[in-house]
């Protein structure tokens, strides 16, 4: 996560011809051109469709125990099997497609705006808030982030919403140190010293003029960070902190499929398989995501 | 660089202090009488309790509690465990060697393939080679860690038989856990040399030395190579710390003895003074070992020293 930090954009400062014309569609056509980014972005909608469909439908009750069909192996009638309580694994797997989904999304929105909070007056005033800001980042950067998400398990206690808090809070630091880094970047250019001239509230720059500049390389963090938060949710939810039984959050999942896995290769496969491609989508778009946004890297092969 | 390094170890003094701060008062946030993280669940009377408060310091200011707990901490006194009923420190003491082998492992795993990968990548960009090594790098930073090592058992134990599933003793149970946890790292660490040693590849003095007839490998690693491990060298500090964290998850996976299955069950426990413990512990020698890191970084790269 952090070594990531460091090789991302910074905000867009110099003219860009290929935006000159029409911007809007000179970055459409760029996105479908770039492969990383297009084959994520189209497997992740994917996901994200089929996590839709879960929550209305899924093909077998996703909860309801059914013995006599246990272990049945992946086939017409169980499309992926079933397991050791009889429970159709792909229904699992749909029914929990938005678990995982929402821990990314929760546990970054949590990040992002907590970094925006935190890094622009650090960024935009300097002096002590920046001061103190930081430090307080230090401290949090001083622990292995999946050491600090633990601990924050450890005083709320196991739960899914406490895991997504923690996985939130964690990676406050990181947002927090992008957002700062990104406004002191454009801090002194041209068109903010115009805009604080003709007399505008700090307020209304930060919002108006800071905010647009500094999305790009955000954007780019909050990509790969939903990647990484829904990774160390499952991780989480594996060790039985966060989803319980009978909860099909893929984590969990794994973590009562690994005490069967004798019985049955397509027990442990499916749902490990389900997290990793989620997380693979995530990190290709955030990746081919950098490539486009980051000036710097444009025109390099 | 003389006072390079007692500048940098002053530094830690107070991270080391926020660290401690950060803690205890976080600990204290949990709700419910602090002498149950002392009695656990025995009932005793008002009497009693009132005696152990005294005792343990309970009726102190916080602030003088947390010095009590920072001057009992530094003597190596963290506490003592409600569910094993024995100090803290004996846990992690028992425990430290098993995870320290797994990391050190991973560690070296990490490093060789990682280094290799990132290597081969970069000799031959956007090669067919350059493909595959990068999907792998890919692979292992998408892929769930304890998937990955559930998949591992599921192939070389349960349908090869090659491997024993769990435990910790032996070079046999160490292979597959230290593999796993070494993949996330050495994926990290070929993106980077990969894209560090591309970078480097690019300057004028490779191409004078090129120039000067000096063969491709050659320059790579004579030349190339010393400049571009530079940001390696701080990830491999930074990699540590997320090895020994994700030690937690790895252990849990193959039930192998170690700290962070000892966290793991402190947190599942609510055995807060070990849970305080163990967090401690593990940040300082993560705070520790980032220090070594920057002072090995100042030996590599005398810009830093005179900085």
């Amino acid at each position: 996560m952090r070594e990531r930090a460091a090789a991302l954009p910074m905000p867009r400062t110099g003219v860009d011809s290929a935006l000159a014309a029409n911007p809007a569609r000179a970055l459409l056509r760029r996105f479908m051109r770039n492969r990383s980014a297009f084959a994520g972005s189209v497997l992740f909608g994917l996901i994200v469709l089929l996590a839709l469909v879960g929550t209305r439908a899924t093909p077998y009750d996703p909860i309801q125990m059914d013995i006599p069909n246990r272990l049945a192996e992946p086939g017409l009638a169980h499309l992926l099997g079933s397991d050791h309580y009889g429970r159709d694994i792909f229904s699992r797997l749909l029914a929990g497609a938005h678990l995982s989904l929402l821990i990314g999304l929760i546990s970054v929105s949590l990040a992002v705006s907590s970094g925006l909070l935190l890094g622009l007056p650090a960024g935009y005033f300097g002096g002590w808030v920046d001061m103190l800001v930081m430090r307080v980042m230090d401290l949090m950067l001083s622990f292995p982030s999946v050491l600090l998400a633990l601990g924050i398990v450890a005083i709320a206690g196991p739960s899914l919403f406490n895991v997504m808090l923690a996985v939130g809070i964690a990676s406050v630091p990181s947002y927090t140190r992008l957002v700062r880094a990104s406004v002191l970047g454009i801090r002194g250019l041209p068109y903010i010293e115009a805009a604080r001239a003709l007399g505008s509230a700090p307020l209304r720059i930060i919002t108006r003029h800071v905010i647009p500049n500094i999305l790009a390389p955000l954007i780019v963090l909050a990509t790969l960070g939903t990647a990484g938060a829904i990774l160390t949710g499952a991780a989480l939810s594996f060790l039985g902190l966060g989803a319980q039984q009978p909860t099909p959050e893929w984590g969990a999942m794994l973590s009562e499929a690994r005490n069967y896995m004798r019985l049955g290769w397509w027990l442990t496969v499916f749902p490990g398989l389900a997290i990793a491609i989620t997380v693979l989508s995530l990190n290709q778009l955030g990746d081919g995501l950098r490539d486009l946004l980051d000036p710097y890297m444009r025109n390099s092969p | 660089m003389g006072t390079y390094i007692l500048k940098r170890l002053l530094a830690a003094i107070p991270i080391l202090i926020g660290i401690s701060a950060l803690v205890f008062f976080s600990l204290k946030l949990v709700p419910g009488d602090p002498l149950s993280a002392i009695t656990g669940d025995a009932v005793i009377g008002k009497e009693e309790a009132d005696r152990l408060r005294e005792q343990y310091g309970l009726n102190d200011p916080l602030h003088i509690q947390y010095l009590n707990f920072v001057g009992r901490a530094i003597q190596g006194d963290l506490g003592r465990s409600l569910q094993f009923k024995r100090p803290v420190i004996d846990e992690i003491r028992a425990q430290l060697p098993a995870t320290l082998q797994l990391t050190a492992a991973a560690m070296v795993i990490a490093l060789t393939v990682g280094l290799g990968l990132g290597i081969l990548a970069a000799i031959r960009p956007h090669s067919l080679l350059d493909g595959l090594t990068m999907s792998i790098a890919m692979a292992g930073v998408s892929f769930p860690s304890f998937w990955v090592g559930l998949m591992l058992l599921l192939i070389f134990s349960l349908a090869l038989g090659w491997l024993p599933a769990t435990g910790t003793e032996g070079f046999e149970r160490l292979i597959m856990p230290a593999a796993t946890l070494g993949f996330g790292a050495a994926a990290i660490i070929a993106r980077l040399t990969r894209s560090s040693l591309l970078e480097v590849l690019q300057q004028q003095y490779i191409v004078t030395a090129r120039a000067k007839g000096l063969s491709f490998v050659k320059v790579v690693f004579r030349h190339a190579l010393r400049n571009a491990l530079i940001p390696v060298v701080t990830i491999v500090g930074l990699q540590f710390g997320n090895l020994l964290a994700g030690a937690v998850v790895i252990e849990t996976v193959f039930s192998r003895q170690g700290i962070g299955r000892l966290l793991v069950t402190a947190i599942l426990g609510r055995d807060f003074p070990l849970v305080q413990g163990v967090i401690l512990f593990v940040a300082s020698v993560y705070v520790i070992v980032n220090l070594l890191v920057d002072l090995s970084y100042a030996l590599i790269d005398p810009r830093i020293r005179y900085a």
